[in-house]
This record gives C-alpha cells, structure tokens and sequence, in this order.
C-alpha cells in the first residue's frame, strides 16, 4: 500500500502506530508531527523516575530508530488548517498531502496560574523544569491527591525537606478508589512523613517573583517554595468506533484524545492509560492497512507510590460494593455490582492475580 | 532471518497476559500467574510484537547476530 499516513502527535500513540503501520508491512510514507522538542518518550515514567533521578533514558526508542524504518519523525511541529475533504494540512506550515490522517494529539494537563515555581507534570520539558527547581530544603506543596499527585509525593518523600498535600475530597483517590482504598492510602501518605490536608483546596498562591506560601479554601496557609499541581487534564475527546476511526474516511483518533467505542460496555470510554494507547494504535494501524483488528480490552493502569505498586483493571464509575482481601502491603479489591459481577479491581503489591482478574473482567 | 533473545523481568511482570494473548507459542502463565518465555531464543517476530504490548514492558527482546561458524 502506498500514499501517505500523516501522524498528529508524537506520543506513545502516534508513534507507536507509525511502528505497527511498517511491522503490517505499510510501504507508503509516514509522518509523524509532535509539538514537544522531543523524540517520543515513556510518559509514565516522568513522575517515577525521571523526577527521582534514577532514571533518565526515557525514550520509547533508540534516536536511528525512526529514519531506520522510514517514520519521518518531525519534532517542534504541528498540525494545523487540516482539510477533511481535500485530504491536505499544514504541517509545520508546509502543505501536505494525506491519505491516511491520525489524530493522537492527547491531552493538556489541567492548569492552575500561579507565580514561578508553581508547575505541572505532564511533558518531559516539565518535569525536567521542576527536578531542576527542587533542593533537599525544598518546601513542596502537591495540589491534588491524585496519580500523578500520590506519586510526586511518594517519590519526594525524604529527598526535600517538606511534602504537604492538598486534597478536595476526604480520602486520595476516593472517587475512583472508593473510600476503603482512599483511606488506606491516607494512612500510606502520612506514614512517610507527608502533611496531608484533606477536605480543602486551594485559595490562592502567595508570592510575587517567587511563590511563597499557598492559602488553603479552610482559611490555613503552608510555607512552599515549590508548588506542583496535579489535578487532571483537558482536550477534546474524538468519538471513534471500536478501530479507531472516525466518521470522516481516512480520518482516525487513538490514545488519550479518542473516546473509544468499547462493543462489550455498549459505550464509549475515553481513557488516559498506556495500555490503552498502546492497543489502540494498533487498532489504527490496523484499519489502515485495510486488516481490521478492532481493540476491546479491559482498561488498565498502574501507580508504585509509597511502597505499593497500584495496579487497577477495568472501568467502574459506581459500583455496589468493595471486596477487598488481604492487607495493606498486599492486596486485592474486587468492585462488583449488585449481582457480584466483577465490574474493576485494583492489586495492591499483588501483581500475580492480574492475569486471572482480566480473564474474569473479559469474561 | 532474524533471531531473538525473549527475557522476561520477573520483579516487572504482572502476569497481565497479553504476551500469551499474542504470541501463544512463545510465552505462558506459569502456576504462579507469571510469565515465561517457552524458548530463550526464537524466530518469531510475534516476540516484538509481545514486547511492545507488555503493559509493564517486562519483556526484553534482543536481535541476536548470526554467529559465524570458525
């Protein structure tokens, strides 16, 4: 097949479509446009490793890896005034023609404004930015008990000299965890030495050419010299079917930006995870090449913070009761229905009941 | 014809199965949930695509040069 399959975004879900078109034996051209500076990189790893500094060979792939295999691989770029009808766009304000155009552009994280030293965690840029603006004095203040907040803090648990967290709701993770889980994890933030607030959020943050203090909504202020906001993302969701296209021909969507129709919920589901970016690229790429492989599998995300490596499956935003087993450094709780159908559940440093879990969850 | 070395970090996997999901010839789920690779070595570029689909990227699959015979 030949022609031209133009790539918007350069995460793991644009690129790793480039690499499945060439390993299905696509022979046209592919392009893949990012607008970070950056060649693609494992996103889960900014808030472990990277920003512990045990790690920092974050790519997906080696540098030669794209021009070896014909994946032009265009960084700083983006895709702009794409015209579905005539099948062109400009990238990096060059006219380009495409036959074949996926849009993996994902998300944004969630913004709150603040004077300098307040950050957010979502691109390589940015979590170099905060490691480089961290000390072992460092006040840190997290807003946001969420993944990517828990993790932050676990990982600068002991390497600067305060973490406090700041979370709106009255356990981490309580609405998607529930509250048994949340408030073991709580007992887990503190018995590492972490201030956690809950119950309250943020005012304002104080500081003029640096931030200085942060004003809690309960009336409370907490020295910071460093502030890290965690607390979600933002993007368009692009509705797609179960192969990732949309209802333009030759137009597709995969990772965190496609709300994925899902033939065994009987819905769509938008989902920010790297297995479901990883599967869907291969989905997309799939489709291009003409060999449907439509992706139906059960969510999946993991989190290590504070001694417990997290591991959730499935897709609960209610559920009739928690079954949890075991105890708090090792795990599993079992989200059902009302008819003990396993809806989703998370491990808790019990990674060897997965397998058996997803067999269940796809049952 | 390209060969490769499957190793699997046992302290990564989770026994997710997607690796026997994919290549069934190559991986299995042993008693204890994990997975093993059948074969230290094989041909089969379903190993890649193994690899790349591991959630946890436990599997590490290396392009092993043809050895000359001396």
């Amino acid at each position: 097949m030949t022609g031209t399959v133009l790539i918007a975004g350069a995460g793991l879900a644009g690129s790793r479509t480039a690499e499945t078109l060439r390993s299905l034996g696509y022979g046209g051209r592919i392009v893949v446009a990012g607008d970070e500076p950056h060649p693609p990189y494992e996103r889960p790893a900014l808030s472990k490793e990277l920003l512990g500094a045990t790690r920092d060979d974050v790519w997906l792939r080696p540098a030669g890896f794209w021009p070896e295999h014909g994946i032009e691989m265009l960084l700083d770029t983006a895709v702009t005034q794409v015209d579905r009808a005539e099948r062109t766009a400009l990238v990096g304000g060059e006219q380009t023609n495409w036959d074949a155009l996926v849009l993996a552009t994902g998300v944004r994280a969630r913004r709150m404004s603040g004077p300098p030293g307040v950050h957010h965690l979502r691109t390589l840029d940015d979590a170099l930015t905060l490691r480089n603006d961290l000390d072992e004095s460092s006040n840190v203040v997290v807003v946001g008990a969420g993944f990517i907040g828990g993790e932050v803090a676990s990982t600068l648990s002991g390497t600067v000299g305060s973490v406090t967290v700041i979370e709106p709701q009255s356990a981490p993770l309580e609405r998607v965890l529930g509250p048994e889980i949340g408030g073991m994890l709580a007992a887990r933030h503190r018995a590492h030495g972490i201030d956690l607030r809950l119950n309250t959020g943020v005012e304002e943050f104080i500081g003029g050419a640096r931030v200085e203090q942060v004003r809690l909504t309960n009336g409370e202020t907490i020295d910071a010299d460093v502030v890290v906001v965690g607390i979600g993302s933002v993007g368009d969701a692009i509705t797609v079917d179960e192969c990732g296209r949309t209802t333009t021909p030759g137009v597709y969507a995969c990772g965190d930006t496609a709300s994925w129709w899902r033939p065994s919920l009987g819905r769509n589901v938008r989902t920010e995870h790297w297995t479901s970016a990883a599967g869907q690229a291969r989905a997309v790429a799939s489709a291009i090449v003409g060999a449907p492989s439509p992706y139906d599998e059960p969510g999946f995300f993991w989190s290590d913070q504070f001694g417990l490596r997290l591991q959730h499956l499935g897709h609960a935003d209610k559920w009739h009761a928690v079954v949890i087993e075991g105890d708090e450094e090792a795990f599993t709780a079992r989200y059902v229905d009302r008819e003990g159908h396993l809806l989703a559940a998370l491990a808790g440093n019990s990674s060897a009941v997965l397998g058996s879990l997803r067999r269940e969850l796809a049952a | 014809m390209s060969s490769y070395r499957v190793t699997i970090d046992p302290s990564l996997c989770s026994g997710f199965g997607s690796c026997v999901d994919l290549a069934p010839a190559l991986f299995r789920l042993a008693a204890g949930g994990l997975a093993t690779a059948v074969t230290a070595e094989t041909s089969d570029p379903a190993a890649v695509e193994a690899a790349a689909a591991c959630p946890m990227s436990a599997i590490l699959v290396s392009e092993v040069q043809a050895e000359k015979a001396a």
